[in-house]
C-alpha cells in the first residue's frame, strides 16, 4: 500500500476498512498543512472536501464564537455530501497536519464502488450521530445551572 | 471510638484556616481538624453546618493524607451554601462525619485510571488524584479528563496542571464555551472521553458531575467497550441526617448516605430508568 493509504488505515476514521477501500481512497487524497490562523474552511463556500486530521486543532466557528474544535484523530467537513456548502468558518489553531479527501472524486468513488458508499456512508453518519449527541449534551448546559 | 473522634450526631466546631476564591462562584475552605482528625477515603463527605443558616453535605477535597487539614470545595447555590461561602479565616464551622462511600482507588491498581469530572464535580475527586499521586507506581496511565463551562469556570487548573507534570498524568481540559484566553479544546467532556486512547479492558472509570453529564459519559463509556463493573460515580441527593434514618436522600432502595454518594454503574444503572427517582 501507499503511505497515503497506510496513513488513512491508521486514523481512527478509517481503521478497519479494507486494503481496496483505502487504495481507492488514497486515489483521493493528498498531504495538507496549514498554519496557525489559516482559514480551513469559510462559511457559505463551496464544501468540496474532507479533512482527517493528523495532528493539531481546528476552531469551529460562528461569527467571532467558537463552537467546537476538532482535534488530532478527528475529521472535519462532509457537507460536500450534503447541500455542499460549509456551515461554519474553521480556522487552524497552531499548525495543522492533515489529509484533504477531495469530494467530488470520493463521491465518484463511492458512486463506482457500492462497498465503499457504504463503509464510508456508516463512518460518516457515526461522526454526524456523535456530535449530534454532544450538541444535545451542550444544549442543556448543564454547567450553567445550580447543581 | 475516642474522645477526639467525630460525633456522628454533633457538629464539631472547627475553625477555619485558609480560603482559597476558586471562581466566581465557588471557594475552597481549609478547616483546623487537629483537635478531631478526619480520616476519610476519597469521595466520602461531611455535613458542614454553617451556625443559624443550617447543614448541607460537602464532599472532602483535600487530602487524605492529611486528615488534620479539612478541605471543602463549595459553590454558592443557596441557603446555606452561600453562607457558607461567605465565611472567613477564623471564623467556625461544624462538621459531622465523614460519611458514605468512596471511590475504588484500591480496586483500579493495576490498571488503567480515567477520571472524567465536570463542573463542581472536581471537588469529590481531587483526593483520587492525591491517592493516585501517593502510590503512583501501582497505577498505568492516569487520564483526567476536565470539563467546564467557561475557563473562569475551571477548578483547580493550576494545580492539576502540576500534578499532571508531576505525577505523570493525561490531563485534558475542554470547556462549552470558550473566550479570548483560551486556545484548547472546545466541546463537551465526552468528546476528551472519545479521543482517550485508553485500554477500555484494563480501565476503572470514575465521574462526578451534573447527573446529566454522568450519563452521557458512561453511554460514552460502554460503547468505548468500559465493563459496566468498572464505571463509578458520584450520586447526590439532599440529605439531613447523613446516618441512614430520616430517608431525605433515598434513591430507589437505597439511602445514598450510606450506599453513595460513590455507586458502580451497575448497581445504579436501573434507577436511571425509573423516571422522577
Ligand atoms: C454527597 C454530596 C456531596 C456534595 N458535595 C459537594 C461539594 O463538594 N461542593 C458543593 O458545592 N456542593 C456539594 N454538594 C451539593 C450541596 O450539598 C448542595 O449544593 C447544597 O445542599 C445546597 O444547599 P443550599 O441550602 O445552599 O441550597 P438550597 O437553598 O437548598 O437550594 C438552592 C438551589 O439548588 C438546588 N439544589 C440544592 N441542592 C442540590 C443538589 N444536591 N443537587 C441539585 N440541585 C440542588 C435547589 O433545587 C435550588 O434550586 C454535595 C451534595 C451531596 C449530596
Ligand atoms: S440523609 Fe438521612 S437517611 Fe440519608
Amino acid at each position: 500500500m501507499s503511505d497515503l493509504a497506510n496513513a488513512l488505515g491508521a486514523h481512527p476514521f478509517l481503521a478497519g476498512l479494507s486494503d481496496v477501500h483505502l487504495a481507492e481512497i488514497a486515489a483521493c487524497a493528498s498531504d495538507v498543512r496549514f498554519t496557525s490562523g489559516q482559514v480551513v474552511a469559510k462559511e457559505g463556500r463551496p464544501a468540496d472536501a474532507t479533512y482527517i486530521l493528523r495532528k493539531g486543532r481546528v476552531a469551529l466557528k460562528a461569527g467571532p464564537h467558537v463552537v467546537e474544535t476538532v482535534e488530532d484523530d478527528e475529521v472535519l467537513g462532509w457537507s460536500w455530501l450534503f447541500d455542499g456548502v460549509w456551515h461554519v468558518d474553521a480556522v487552524a489553531v497552531g499548525e495543522v497536519d492533515a489529509i484533504r479527501l477531495d469530494g467530488a472524486l470520493l463521491d465518484a468513488a463511492m458512486h463506482r464502488d457500492a462497498t465503499l458508499g457504504h463503509a464510508l456512508s456508516r463512518r460518516i453518519l457515526l461522526l454526524v450521530h456523535r456530535r449530534l449527541e454532544r450538541a444535545r449534551l451542550r444544549s442543556l448546559d448543564v454547567f450553567g445551572v445550580a447543581r | 471510638m475516642t474522645a477526639a473522634a467525630l460525633d456522628l450526631w454533633r457538629p464539631v466546631p472547627m475553625p477555619v484556616v485558609s480560603k482559597v476564591q476558586e471562581t466566581a462562584d465557588t471557594v475552597t475552605i481549609e478547616l483546623d481538624a487537629r483537635d478531631s482528625p478526619v480520616r476519610f477515603a476519597p469521595g466520602q463527605f461531611t455535613m458542614l453546618y454553617a451556625f443559624g443558616h443550617g447543614e448541607v453535605p460537602i464532599s472532602i477535597s483535600g487530602d487524605p493524607a492529611h486528615p488534620e487539614r479539612l478541605v471543602h470545595t463549595i459553590r454558592a447555590v443557596g441557603r446555606v451554601t452561600n453562607p457558607l461561602v461567605a465565611v472567613e479565616p477564623g471564623q467556625v464551622l461544624g462538621v459531622r462525619g465523614p460519611f458514605g462511600t468512596g471511590w475504588p482507588v484500591h480496586d483500579a491498581e493495576d490498571g488503567e485510571v480515567v477520571v472524567v469530572a465536570g463542573g463542581i464535580g472536581l471537588a469529590p475527586v481531587r483526593p483520587v488524584f492525591h491517592a493516585l499521586a501517593a502510590h503512583r507506581e501501582r497505577y498505568e496511565r492516569v487520564w483526567v479528563l476536565v470539563g467546564a463551562r467557561t475557563p473562569a469556570d475551571l477548578l483547580y487548573r493550576e494545580e492539576l496542571e502540576r500534578f499532571a507534570g508531576a505525577h505523570g498524568f493525561d490531563l485534558r481540559l475542554t470547556v462549552d464555551h470558550a473566550d479570548d484566553t483560551w486556545d484548547g479544546p472546545v466541546g463537551v467532556v465526552t468528546r476528551l472521553l472519545e479521543a482517550a486512547d485508553f485500554d477500555p479492558s484494563r480501565a476503572t472509570l470514575m465521574t462526578c458531575g451534573p447527573e446529566i453529564m454522568m450519563r452521557f459519559v458512561v453511554r460514552e463509556a460502554l460503547r468505548q467497550g468500559v465493563p459496566a463493573e468498572k464505571i463509578w460515580l458520584s450520586m447526590e441527593r439532599n440529605m439531613k441526617c447523613a446516618i441512614g434514618l430520616c430517608g431525605h436522600c433515598q434513591w430507589g432502595a437505597d439511602f445514598l448516605c450510606r450506599t453513595g454518594p460513590v455507586m458502580r454503574w451497575d448497581h445504579a444503572m436501573h434507577r436511571f430508568d425509573v423516571g422522577g427517582l
